[in-house]
């Protein structure tokens, strides 16, 4: 019943090589995508989303370790070569980058940038280009995009900017959409704005996306499921209500609860105590278990599995049967 | 001019784009805040370049300090009889043409250029921090004047300006190191002040201010840790640059005068017999060489550790 | 951007004439043209009169200098003593043979450069990386009149030693023809191209590695690029900006004249005809070469500030 996936990541594994140690930034990670779907990823820094997105498109930097398997429209991504890589890129995955003013080129102009993308991968005239570049801008709400074309990217405002890199990303009809932190880098006011631009480009186009953001209120408004992680694994993963409303992780409990109540119903802040793991000499046990206010001795002595709950919820815990009964469902 | 070193540009290695991690305490869960100079000093040990520039360093001023204790020979011991001899036993490097033992001259010669080098360097490090000082932290007029006096030098060629002005002041040791502290504290200046600039911007020293911080503190403990990475590095480049134009000069004649010999006049007295003892010109160029490689490669080992920027990243 | 040449000018002008007066006052200062003529007054008292006449010597001397600068307004630059020739004509002709060097060095070294930049740059950490390192690291720890006699004597006299050929002069430019005149410049040319190679690669090296590592570099690839076009198109195109500007100073600084490498080969330039100055003490010529280097040096620095104008439109639309 359920379509085939569009990505498919089973047991990913990135780590580094530093000349400190190895550094596991990425630990086990197994998760699927449906075309049309928007899977928000969520985490703290250094939990290993952006390090995920960054390994499905083959962008990570030289001493980089990847093993498992990705699975992207039935092709094997990992194994790839570099052409092939390089036809998908841009064409079937894009990615939006989180800071605009540094990932657009500041000697290129933005119709440039945008057009070059299109002509990699189709034979379009240089005109045909131009002209789908501004139809572009004006789909994501660049006012007079015929002119702004011809700007560069120090010309525009922080939100514009982010609107320019979604335009660009959206250029060839992608299947999936990575986008990495796309609102982190600007002004709050913009960050809503850029975030309906980003909702209804997805929905118009239809294709799949990978939203990676700290930001849980980001996600309510915008993802079908949500994948929490941290120290490098999925802590727990479930549609947006199951994560949200049946949440079944210490951890997501934790982060949920350290997000400040506006409506004042909550007196006290609760930041989760403690530090984010060193991930170059991780925790024994389960990586969350030093700040978690439920640990208990077996957490310390193995790392839980990701458990399966109901459909396609499932959390990492080892007391997730206790904790959280009502989700539990022996399977 | 081209064959100075004056505009080179500092040797840098930008930050790796991989996640350096301090390795913490227990289990991750808190990493032991290392201090800047410790972390520095792990650093800088790494940076196998720069220990070796260090020893090498070391090593040739041993050379030319005690080495001259085993010869027997005074330096302007003349001995007409053995003169323009090649290396031998008697005398290590051979003599010249009145009879002079080569090795005691070079090492004479060595010990002159390095202590005209780090000469030059104190001053015009002294000079350049104190003018870019106060052209940061005044800023205004007094930054104008100071900036334009910084231009004013950097006008004309280098080894131009110098030759004029060692000539007719840079006869003796004193006279010499001035005119090139005059023309090398420029870039020290320029540095330093960038450093004040951005820091009198910074947060943190709002920061440290609202925490009650008095202004000793605040110099102390936040703006001298910043200064003096950016000065050692510039440093060390500055050591290299007047060593290698003060031998340019005295190569040229226009430096240091007999009776003082320095790496340079070593070289020029060699000049002539370069076709039948080219060792004799090679020894003294090759003793320059060797001290501003070392310095260079303790220059870069310093910018690597000193650097902040190259700290820890996260992915 | 005419209106910051302009400022750029009025700035500068000033700093350069500042400049010929110091030098002007501090070579007056301790030399006197009429040092020979104190010993035979009052015999040759006509010859003396005649010097203090030409060099102005009975103003004071710090009035002197401008004496000096309302002559050259005039377009006299004065005679040189030491070559018997008007000011002028010397700098034309040595700055010629300075120039036949500079130019060719110039654009040698920067293309090697470059190459060596985008590669090195490319392949960090590799072995090719580290070896182009370490000979740039050599390279800029030679003095120049170390390297030029090194150059000299093992390309120009060894060479002739050990294999009895002699493809390179070892110096003085006779000019008979186009290959004796390549046989001149070979050695010195290589001298400063050595020398400039090293200084520049590193420098391009840094920048390329800068421009490599920024985002936009990222989101390139991103968009499914190859790489030589990321390195060529989009990097070059951001690391030229502070190259260009080490290429404008590179260059002044060669037209300027090498003092050391071109009195070693015997090369007739700005070099040795400015040493020679300084030994007679020919105020004019002295003075001559300081005003055109000074205003080489200047007219390059304005062409450097324009070119990163021209090309970071950052700037150039502000």
């Amino acid at each position: 019943m359920t379509p085939e996936p569009l990505l498919s990541v089973r047991d990913l594994n990135v780590s580094f090589r530093t000349p400190d140690g190895v550094v596991h930034a990425v630990i086990d990670a197994s998760f699927d995508i449906r075309p049309g779907e928007v899977l928000a990823v969520v985490g703290e820094s250094g939990s290993g989303k952006s390090v995920t997105a960054l390994a499905l498109m083959q962008l990570h930097p030289k001493n980089t370790d990847i093993t498992g398997s990705v699975t992207f429209d039935g092709r094997d991504v990992l194994s790839m070569s570099d052409d092939e890589m390089r036809s998908i890129r841009g064409q079937d995955i894009a990615m939006i980058f989180q800071d605009p003013m540094t990932a657009l080129n500041p000697v290129f102009s933005v119709g440039h940038q945008i057009v070059e993308v299109i002509r990699l991968h189709s034979s379009v005239t240089k005109q045909g280009a131009w002209e789908r570049a501004v139809d572009l801008l004006n789909l994501v709400g660049v006012p007079d995009p015929k002119a702004r074309a011809t700007q560069y990217p120090h010309e525009y405002s922080g939100g514009m900017r982010q609107r320019a890199m979604i335009a660009m990303a959206i250029a060839n009809d992608p299947k999936l959409l990575i986008a990495d932190e796309p609102t982190t880098a600007l002004d709050v006011t913009v960050q809503a704005q850029v975030m309906e631009v980003l909702r209804d480009v997805q929905q118009e186009t239809g294709s799949a996306m990978m939203l990676i953001t700290h930001d849980l209120g980001v996600v309510a408004g915008s993802a079908d499921r949500v994948q929490v992680m941290y120290g490098g694994r999925v802590m727990e993963t479930g549609t947006v209500d199951e994560i949200f409303y049946e949440t079944s992780n210490p951890y997501t409990t934790a982060l949920l609860d350290s997000i400040p109540d506006l409506d004042g119903k909550k007196e006290e802040l609760h930041p989760i105590p403690g530090n984010p793991p060193s991930l170059l000499k991780p925790p024994s046990g389960c990586p969350f278990r030093p700040r978690c206010a439920h640990a208990v001795d077996a957490c310390a002595e193995s790392v839980p599995q990701l458990e399966e709950l109901v459909g396609t919820h499932a959390s990492r815990c080892h007391r997730v049967a206790e904790l959280y009964p009502s989700s539990e469902v022996m399977v | 001019m081209a064959d100075t070193l004056d505009d080179v540009q500092t040797i840098s290695e930008p930050p790796r784009r991989v996640p350096i991690f301090v390795p913490g305490e227990v289990e991750g869960l808190t990493t032991v805040p290392q201090s800047f100079g410790r972390l520095a000093w792990r650093r800088f040990r790494r940076h196998k370049m720069a220990i070796v520039g260090a020893v090498g360093l070391v090593l040739i001023m041993v050379l030319f300090i005690v080495g001259p204790m085993f010869s027997d020979y005074a330096f302007d011991e003349r001995n007409i009889a053995d003169r323009l001899q090649g290396p031998s036993r008697e005398h290590w490097f051979g003599t010249d043409e009145i009879g002079r033992d080569l090795f005691v001259r070079t090492a004479q010669g060595g010990r002159y250029s390095m202590y005209i080098g780090f000469l030059v360097a104190v001053m015009a490090t002294a000079l350049g921090t104190l003018l870019g000082a106060i052209a940061g932290f005044f800023g205004g007029w007094i930054d104008a004047v100071i900036s334009a006096l910084t231009n004013l030098v950097l006008i004309v060629p280098a080894l131009i300006v110098l030759s004029v002005f060692s000539q007719n002041f840079g006869r003796d040791a004193i006279g010499l190191s001035v005119v090139l502290t005059l023309l090398l504290w420029t870039r020290i200046a320029r540095v330093v002040r960038g450093v004040v600039l951005s820091i009198k911007e910074q947060e943190f020293i709002l920061a440290a201010r609202a925490a009650g911080a008095g202004n000793t503190r605040i110099i102390g403990r936040h703006v001298l840790p910043n200064v003096v990475g950016a000065v050692a590095v510039e440093v060390t480049l500055l050591l290299g640059t007047a060593i290698v134009l003060e031998s340019t000069l005295s190569f040229l004649g226009l430096g240091v005068q007999p009776p003082n010999a320095s790496l340079g006049t070593l070289v020029a007295d060699a000049k002539g017999s370069i076709e039948s003892d080219p060792i004799r010109v090679l020894i003294p160029g090759f003793c320059i060489v060797w001290i501003v490689l070392c310095v260079n490669f303790l220059g870069d080992g310093l910018r690597d550790a000193l650097d902040p920027r190259s700290k820890t990243e996260r992915g | 951007m005419f209106a910051y040449i302009t400022r750029r000018v009025l700035v500068t002008i000033p700093l350069l004439i500042i400049a010929l007066y110091l030098v002007f006052v501090g070579v007056s200062m301790t030399s006197d043209p009429r040092a020979d003529f104190y010993l035979c007054l009052p015999r040759c008292q006509d010859g003396f009169d005649r010097i203090t006449e030409v060099y102005n010597l009975d103003v004071p001397i710090i009035v002197r200098p401008f004496v000096w600068f309302g002559q050259i307004l005039r377009g006299d630059l004065g005679d040189s003593s030491s070559i018997g020739e008007p000011v002028w004509d010397v700098i034309k002709d040595r700055g010629w043979n300075t120039a036949l060097l500079a130019v060719p060095a110039f654009l040698i070294s920067a293309s090697i450069a470059l190459l060596l930049s985008v590669y090195s740059a490319r392949r960090q950490y590799t072995f090719g990386d580290y070896f182009f390192t370490a000979l740039a690291f050599i390279g800029l720890a030679f003095p120049s009149f170390v390297l030029a006699l090194l150059i000299q004597n093992v390309l120009g006299v060894q060479l002739e030693n050990w294999f009895g050929v002699k493809p390179f002069n070892t110096g003085r430019k006779s000019g008979e023809g186009l290959g004796e005149l390549l046989r001149d410049m070979a050695l010195p040319l290589l001298c400063l191209v050595i020398l400039s190679i090293s200084a520049d690669s590193r420098f391009g090296r840094a920048s390329m590695l800068e421009t490599l590592n920024q985002d936009y570099i990222r989101t390139a690839r991103a968009k499914g690029l190859n790489e030589r076009t990321v390195v060529w198109k989009h990097a070059l195109r951001n690391a030229l900006i502070p190259l260009v500007t080490l290429w404008a100073l590179s260059l002044s600084a060669l037209l300027s004249g090498s003092i050391v490498t071109e009195s070693i080969f015997s090369w007739p330039g700005l070099g040795p005809a400015f040493l020679t100055a300084l030994g007679d003490t020919d105020l004019d010529l002295i003075l001559g070469i300081v005003l055109f280097t000074g205003l080489i040096t200047v007219i390059f620095n304005l062409i450097a500030d324009v070119m990163y104008g021209v090309l970071d439109p950052r700037i150039r639309l502000g």
